[in-house]
C-alpha cells in the first residue's frame, strides 16, 4: 500500500481553511472582550445607584445631572458636581480609565483626591464592564454647560493632604467578592447592595474619622447625609427590618411604601423615585435576600413611626 | 392703688395661664387626634398592600379600605387647625406659612383615593394596583414638604 504523505501545498491550503473558517468568529469574540459599551445596561445601572440624586439639584428645579445641589455634612457643605458630557464644565473630555479612576480611586483626571461624599468607596467594587456602561450612559445624556460651585468644608477636611493621608491610611478598600456558598441571587443581591447601590454609605454608621464601622454593617446612622437618620436595614426583629419579608422589601422599593402603608421620604424617597423603583423584581428580590441574611443588630435609632 | 394693680396682674397672669394652657391643651390633644386618624389610614392602605403583595384571598375588602382612606383623607384640613402645630408634633410650621399648597395637596389626595375606591369597585385588580401607587404618590407628596423627617 502506497504510504499517503500529507502534501505540503494541501497543508498550507487547509491552514488557510481553518483560519478564514475561524477567524471572523475569534473576531467577533475578541470584540465581546473588548466591551462595546451597552447604553441600555449603563442605564439600569444609574437607576441601580438611585439615580444619582447628588448631581441633580431637584429642589431648584436644576437641570438633570449637571449639579449645584447642596448637600450638609458633618465636614462642611458639599455642592454636587456636573456630571453631564460637557467637555468643559462636565465629564465629557474624560477616559475610560479617568472614569474608572473617579469611580474607584476617588482621585479626577488631573490628580485632585475627592472628598469620601462621593461613594467611590462603594463604587470601588463594581465590575470594570458595569463601569463602562455606565460611562456610556452617562455620556450619552445631554451635555449641559454649569460650572462647579466650589464646596464649603471645615478645616482641614478638604485639604488634599488630609484626603491623601486617609485614603493612603485610613480608608482601606475591599473590593467585592462573591460568595460561592451562597445562591447566585444572593451574590447579585450583595453585590448590588455593596457596591452600585451602596446602601452602606448611608445606613452603615462611621466612626470619628468618616470610615463605615464594618461591625455595624448596615445598622443604621443617626448622622446620615443632610441631617438625615438612616434607619437599621439588618434584619434585626426590633430595631431593624426583621418583621419584613422579601415581598415586603421587593414591595418598598418599588413604591416606596412600608409594610405599615407610611411612605418613605427624604433621600430613601428619592433614590426610589429616580432609580430603584426601576430595577427588575428579580434584582429588587435578591436585595431583599441579602438583606434578610444580614447579621442582625439590634441599634435603636429612635425612629419614631408616628405622625 | 398698688393693691389694685396687684389683683390686675396677677389676674392676667392667672389668665394668661389658664389660656394659655388650654389652647396647648387643645392643641395637644388635636395632635393626638390627628396622629390616630393618619395611623389608622397607614393602616387601611398596609391592609391593602399585604392583600396585593401576597395575593390574599380578600380582595372583597379592598372597597372598604380604600373609602375609609378616602374618608380620612377629607379629614386632612380641619385636623390642622391655625394654633395646632405646637407639641410633639412633625407638622411643619411651612403648613400655616403655606396653607394654599397644604390644601392643594391635601386635596391631591382625597381625589386619588376617591379614584381608588372607585377602581377598587371595578374589581380590575391590575387598575387598583397601579392606583394604589398613584394614591401613595400623594401621601407621599403631601409629607415631604409638610411633615418632618426625622
Amino acid at each position: 500500500m502506497k504510504e499517503i504523505k500529507p502534501s505540503p501545498i494541501l497543508s498550507v491550503l487547509a491552514f488557510w481553511f481553518l483560519f478564514l473558517l475561524f477567524t471572523p468568529l475569534a473576531a467577533s469574540e475578541n470584540n465581546l472582550f473588548k466591551l462595546t459599551p451597552d447604553i441600555p445596561a449603563g442605564k439600569y445601572l444609574f437607576q441601580a445607584a438611585g439615580g444619582c440624586g447628588c448631581h441633580t439639584d431637584t429642589k431648584n428645579n436644576g437641570v438633570f445631572l449637571a449639579g449645584g445641589r447642596p448637600i450638609k455634612t458633618p465636614f462642611g457643605t458639599f455642592y454636587g458636581t456636573n456630571i453631564t458630557p460637557d467637555p468643559e464644565t462636565g465629564i465629557g473630555n474624560w477616559s475610560d480609565d479617568d472614569f474608572i479612576k473617579a469611580m474607584t480611586q476617588g482621585m479626577s483626571p488631573e490628580g485632585v483626591h475627592y472628598f469620601p461624599v462621593f461613594p467611590y468607596t462603594s463604587f470601588q467594587g463594581i465590575r470594570r464592564k458595569d463601569l463602562l456602561d455606565l460611562k456610556a450612559y452617562l455620556f450619552s445624556i445631554p451635555p449641559i454647560r454649569q460650572k462647579n460651585i466650589p464646596h464649603e468644608l471645615i478645616l482641614p477636611f478638604g485639604e488634599q493632604y488630609a484626603l491623601m493621608f486617609w485614603k493612603n491610611f485610613i480608608w482601606s478598600p475591599q473590593p467585592f467578592k462573591s460568595n460561592p456558598e451562597n445562591t447566585k441571587s444572593w451574590n447579585r443581591g450583595a453585590y448590588l447592595a455593596q457596591t452600585v447601590a451602596h446602601c452602606g454609605e448611608c445606613h452603615t454608621p462611621r466612626n470619628l474619622l468618616g470610615v463605615l464601622k464594618p461591625e455595624m454593617h448596615f445598622a443604621g446612622s443617626k448622622e446620615g447625609p443632610e441631617g438625615e437618620l438612616a434607619p437599621n436595614i439588618t434584619p434585626h426583629k426590633q430595631t431593624g427590618i426583621g418583621s419584613w419579608s422579601e415581598v415586603d422589601i421587593s414591595y418598598f422599593l418599588q413604591t416606596g411604601m412600608k409594610p405599615d402603608g407610611d411612605d418613605a421620604q427624604g433621600l430613601m424617597g428619592e433614590v426610589i423615585e429616580f432609580g430603584y423603583q426601576n430595577l427588575q423584581e428579580k434584582d429588587l428580590y435578591s436585595l431583599a435576600e441579602y438583606l434578610l441574611s444580614l447579621e442582625a443588630i439590634s441599634n435603636e435609632l429612635n425612629t419614631d413611626l408616628s405622625n | 392703688m398698688i393693691h389694685i394693680k396687684t389683683i390686675t396682674a396677677l389676674s392676667a397672669l392667672f389668665f394668661i395661664v389658664i389660656f394659655g394652657n388650654s389652647a396647648f391643651a387643645q392643641s395637644e390633644g388635636m395632635i393626638k387626634y390627628r396622629k390616630n386618624v393618619m395611623k389608622s389610614t397607614g393602616g387601611h392602605m398596609g391592609a391593602i398592600i399585604d392583600i396585593l403583595k401576597n395575593g390574599l384571598p380578600l380582595t372583597a375588602h379592598i372597597v372598604d379600605h380604600a373609602r375609609s382612606i378616602n374618608q380620612n383623607n377629607k379629614m386632612t384640613l380641619s385636623m390642622f387647625p391655625k394654633g395646632s402645630g405646637l407639641g410633639d408634633t412633625k407638622a411643619k410650621l411651612a403648613i400655616w406659612e403655606n396653607w394654599a399648597k397644604f390644601e392643594s395637596a391635601a386635596n391631591a389626595s382625597v381625589r386619588e383615593s376617591a379614584k381608588l375606591a372607585k377602581v377598587a369597585e371595578s374589581g380590575d385588580m391590575g387598575a387598583f394596583a397601579k392606583q394604589v401607587r398613584a394614591t401613595g404618590k400623594t401621601c407621599r407628596g403631601c409629607h415631604k414638604t409638610f411633615r418632618e423627617r426625622n
